[in-house]
């Protein structure tokens, strides 16, 4: 007779700081793996931003996700106060195209954006999910902690019986702001990272 | 931890395996895991919706022999060249990438207890046009279409068409979808041209290690091209991130052994997504609900949320150790909808037997996660502010994913 065994594992303490018995990834079937300094490299500007408006239309022989932001603070680049971002996928009408990894957002939210300039005028976002970063108010950091759309599910690796999840994930933003100062500042011979505004986060 | 409640998550967890034990026979209408869903467009009459507001499945319609079609691309990068193969004469360069793309194909058509066979498929096509992934009603792979969806970083991707009513084409000349989710068209995009981004076939990878092998990253988009969501098991095929460059996962498919790159997850999800007829072995399901200890930890979210959403929830076989299955839990739905955030989960395709036992792993989601991270481009509600005029009796609206908890470990193996 089947028999079921239930256990909650691994808290989150553990989630967040190990990640063991997993071959270090080096790339994703959509996405080349890349570092907040990777991002910080390719991304021709970086932006916290607030979605105003979003919608989908055909262009380019396909359908597109409009995304209209607020930009909040400039991180890298100078982007007008208003900015537009495409994303492959969205509705028109009763079709869909789907893509996975392809962020998606609600208006009000908050995130930061590793962006690059498309042909067409608009920016796209650097590796789409890496290079997304959502803010979210969140119990532990009452000021908003910050996540990679990348390292949104738990991983569960058997060999340890553990879930973990990889990237950036539930890092205060503070923290993340001083981690992302310091890869701008790799890029900049002589410029120093500026000084913590913050207890390190838990990773 | 708080020790209060380390003990509710305890209490939480024996509250599920209870209902674990009544869904077993009264199973919850679905949730399957790695898989994608639209709900129909309920504004339109019962005939073209369907008639109800449950997330359907995307996939293909495998209903008639040779149903899924199939071509290539034979234009390829040359400056740089983007997929290295052993053999340098042209024709050779081709018969060794079309091999590559069969392998590909193979391990989904392989597994046993599935209706996805080897004879759903048409034969595979070449065609010379360069920009041959265009949005049609053809099933195309290319090499050298350079697209705007490439930004830095992005690889390869999978563009799955599909449409929330019966009776849509994607052109004009394209065949009408008889069933809301089919998808009707599925183009896999390689990156091209990029010095950075090479791509071996299976003979050329050992001499060229900083290359990904080709057929991994196919196998994976091919997964995609019939439905498949990613999986959070180390080590599924559709595990977000595929082996390092010069490396390649598991084993090479063989005639004896079609499906064998895959793990059990994968399995489990083509059996789901396609299940074989009369098939007894892989019938097993579990299903249950994760819920907080503390109700009011739900009182946050929309009206009508009764468990958690969401949770990662993976079944392994007790004996071997192996990971069998995994699901994002947090709904069901009954005919006609709209879905209840209930915490429920349901693993389905199971292998069945007297001695066939499991552990059940769950990890709710932690911190600030957006429903779209994880669930990808899966939709499971819509209302008047994504949709005006969408009937009131069929709205709802997704949840926020838990985070204002963490969980502790309770002794396991």
């Amino acid at each position: 007779m089947k028999r079921l065994l239930l256990t909650f594992a691994a808290s989150a303490a553990a989630l967040l700081l190990a990640a063991p018995g997993i071959t270090p990834r080096a790339a994703a079937t959509s996405l080349a793996s890349m570092s907040l300094a990777d991002l910080a490299r390719a991304a021709g500007a970086i932006v916290r931003v607030r979605c105003v408006a979003a919608s989908s239309r055909w262009d380019h022989g396909m359908i597109w996700t409009f995304t209209d932001f607020d930009v909040l603070e400039r991180f890298k680049g100078a982007p007008a106060d208003r900015i537009r971002v495409r994303v492959p996928g969205g509705r028109a009408g009763h079709l869909l195209t789907m893509i996975d990894e392809a962020p998606r957002f609600q208006t009000g939210q908050e995130s930061i954006l590793f962006l690059e300039s498309s042909p067409a005028g608009d920016y796209s976002i650097t590796a789409w999910a890496e290079g997304t970063f959502r803010i979210l108010p969140y119990a532990g950091n009452p000021s908003g902690a910050i996540t990679q759309d990348s390292s949104g599910l738990p991983v569960f690796d058997p060999a340890t019986r553990r879930f973990h999840v990889e990237g950036i994930h539930n890092l205060p933003l503070d923290e993340f702001r001083r981690r992302l100062a310091a890869a701008l500042a790799q890029q900049t011979p002589g410029r120093q990272a500026p000084a913590p505004q913050a207890q390190a986060g838990p990773r | 931890m708080n020790r209060q409640r380390s003990r509710s998550l305890r209490r939480a967890a024996v509250a599920s395996a209870v209902l674990l034990s009544a869904h077993m026979i009264f199973p919850s209408p679905d949730a399957g895991y790695g898989l994608n869903y639209v709900v129909a467009d309920m504004r339109e009459p019962a005939a073209i919706s369907g008639n109800t507001a449950c997330p359907q499945r995307m996939r293909m319609d495998i209903s008639t022999a040779g149903g899924v079609n199939r071509q290539w691309s034979t234009s390829l990068g040359t400056n740089p060249v983007s997929i290295l193969t052993a053999d340098q004469t042209p024709a050779g360069q081709l018969n060794e990438i079309e091999s590559a793309i069969e392998q590909s194909f193979a391990p989904w058509t392989g597994v046993s207890g599935s209706a996805l066979t080897p004879s759903a498929l048409s034969p595979l096509a070449g065609t010379s046009v360069q920009d041959a992934c265009a949005v049609d009603e053809v099933n195309t792979i290319c090499f050298n279409q350079s697209d705007p969806a490439f930004s830095t970083g992005v690889l390869s991707f999978t563009r799955i068409e599909t449409a929330d009513v019966i009776g849509e084409q994607v052109s004009a000349s394209s065949p009408p979808s008889s069933f809301v989710g089919q998808i009707l068209d599925a183009d896999i995009l390689i990156r091209p041209g990029d010095p950075t981004t090479q791509f071996a076939t299976p003979a050329a990878l050992a001499s060229n290690p900083t290359a990904y092998d080709l057929v991994s990253v196919l196998t994976h988009e091919v997964g995609h091209l019939f439905g498949m969501g990613h999986s959070g098991v180390w080590p599924a095929v559709m595990f977000p991130f595929v082996p390092p460059a010069g490396t390649f996962l598991g084993s090479r498919s063989t005639a004896q052994s079609p499906d064998a790159p895959l793990a059990d997850d994968d399995r489990a999800s083509v059996r789901t997504l396609y299940p074989g007829p009369g098939d007894s072995a892989y019938s097993g399901f579990i299903s249950g609900r994760v819920l907080p200890a503390n109700p009011l930890a739900l009182s946050g979210q929309p009206a009508g949320t009764t468990g958690i959403f969401a949770a990662h929830v993976v079944a392994m076989d007790a004996t071997t150790g192996a990971v069998v299955a995994g699901a994002v839990s947090g709904w069901s739905c009954s005919d006609p909808g709209p879905p209840v955030f209930d915490g429920s989960y349901n693993l389905q395709s199971l292998p069945v037997g007297p001695d066939q036992e499991y552990w059940l792993y769950a990890q709710p989601f932690d911190g600030p996660v957006e429903t779209g991270d994880v669930l990808e481009q899966t939709i499971l509600c819509r209302n008047t502010l994504t949709d005006p005029g969408w009937p009131a009796q069929f709205a709802c609206v997704t949840p926020q994913p838990m985070s204002n908890f963490s969980v502790t470990k309770v002794s396991g193996p």
